[in-house]
């Protein structure tokens, strides 16, 4: 549903070609949400059937025709109706940690111990190439022409996102950690 | 286990940071007549430019690696080297000095001189080492202009955010041009945003002169700036 929204208010922006839109979308959400061609062109007929894009053929020569999307009047109208309204709504918690911390809760102590120390190094070297890129972001960001420090602003906030949820994952797992030290100390009281 | 940590890998300038390695160290305090170990035959070692992270529970023996690293404590076993020099052959007056020309320190508290102004708390160092006043305020003026403070050099610490502070701690731990920066939570107590700004300092600015840190925290975010990081749990050392 987003990823529809999403397509309409870039061109809303600017009007652009199906392989243009997939970069400008990768792009703008940082490489967190990257779309497949596939998924593009599907939305993009779907909006174009619902009559919330139109499209232009271009034609140059020795290359294939592209079709240009421009968004609809009622394409701007749908796109301001999705912004008025925003709908909160929490996220589903799922990951297959919590599924093997389960099935796992009557194996001895050391087992599960070992089992988060596993998933805590691969959150940790994670967010550590998080924060590589949100120091590359700030130097380009530092760089930039201002027309691009809006973009490179926002890419850095959803990098943001991505660290503030490693970061709750990994607190999390230290938790759990502490919880589980405490216990095996006193089974071996 | 034994636990190495490389240089960094990025182009810059050729490491002048320090060689730092934990051999075998054991360290323990008496509580209530019993002896708590804190650390169990810990082996570390940081090549020169090498910037890692030492996480853990509160009580660990977080702050315990980095004192026994400035020569602050001895180890009850094992040897600290520093650049092949075992610390524990070392007297007081020569670990002094040694932390004053080689070892950066940089601690939670803004411990800031509060009747000195800004550049002076960050020329104090230079002071302390017998440079010439003109020469350690210039330096000192330069390091706060990188801080985001430019021109607010005769502001008084109370006058200044804490993230402010904490970077003028950063500034100060760096004035000297240590070989190994020694950072004992340097982030508590400050927001997400001014954290950051303080650990964007602080790497950028280790980066610039390749040194070696020892950065003990158990802010996930901070601990992810270092190149590598180790836990400490129940006196070992592992990765994280």
């Amino acid at each position: 549903m987003s990823v529809k929204y999403g397509l309409l208010g870039l061109l809303a922006r600017q009007a652009q070609h199906g392989y243009e839109l997939k970069r400008t979308f990768d792009q703008l959400t940082g490489g967190f949400w990257e779309l497949n061609h596939g998924q593009i062109y599907q939305s993009l007929e779907r909006l174009a059937a619902d009559g919330l894009v139109s499209y232009t053929v271009e034609r140059e020569e020795n290359a294939p025709e592209r079709k240009v999307y421009d968004v609809t009047e009622r394409g701007r109208a749908a796109l301001e109706e999705w912004l008025a309204h925003a709908d909160a709504r929490v996220r589903p918690l799922r990951d297959e940690l919590f599924i093997r911390l389960a099935v796992m809760a009557d194996r001895p102590v050391t087992e599960l111990r070992e089992l988060l120390a596993a998933y805590r190094q691969t959150y940790s070297e994670h967010m550590r190439t998080l924060t590589r890129s949100k120091q590359r972001l700030a130097r380009e960001r530092g760089a930039a022409a201002a027309q691009d420090r809006e973009r490179l602003e926002v890419e850095r906030l959803l990098l943001e996102a991505a660290i503030f949820h490693c970061e709750a994952d990994l607190r999390w797992l230290d938790h759990c950690e502490a919880e589980l030290a405490a216990r095996q100390r006193r089974e071996a009281s | 286990m034994s636990h190495a940590a490389a240089p960094r890998p990025a182009p810059g300038p050729r490491p002048a940071g320090s060689r730092l390695e934990l051999r075998g160290v054991s360290q323990g305090y008496l509580r209530r007549g019993a002896l708590r170990t804190v650390l169990d035959a810990v082996d570390l070692a940081l090549e020169p430019g090498a910037f890692v992270a030492l996480t853990g529970a509160s009580g660990a023996g977080k702050t315990t690696v980095l004192e026994l690293a400035a020569g602050l404590q001895r180890p009850v076993a094992g040897r600290v080297l520093l650049d092949g020099a075992d610390l524990g052959a070392l007297d007081d007056a020569r670990l002094a000095e040694l932390r004053l020309t080689r070892v950066g320190m940089l601690f939670q508290h803004h411990d800031l001189i509060p009747t000195l102004n800004a550049a002076e708390n960050v020329a104090l160092p230079l002071l302390l080492a017998g440079a010439q006043r003109h020469a350690a305020l210039a330096r000192a003026e330069r390091l706060v202009e990188r801080l985001g403070i430019a021109g607010r050099g005769a502001e008084l610490p109370a006058e200044l955010s804490l993230g402010e502070r904490q970077r003028l701690c950063v500034a100060r731990a760096l004035v000297n041009e240590p070989r190994l920066l020694l950072a004992d939570e340097p982030t508590a107590g400050l927001d997400s945003v001014a954290a950051d700004e303080v650990m964007r300092l602080l790497s950028e600015l280790v980066d610039e002169a390749g040194l070696t840190v020892l950065l003990a925290t158990h802010d996930v975010r901070a601990a992810a700036y270092a190149d590598r990081a180790f836990r400490l749990s129940g006196g070992r050392l592992e990765p994280a």
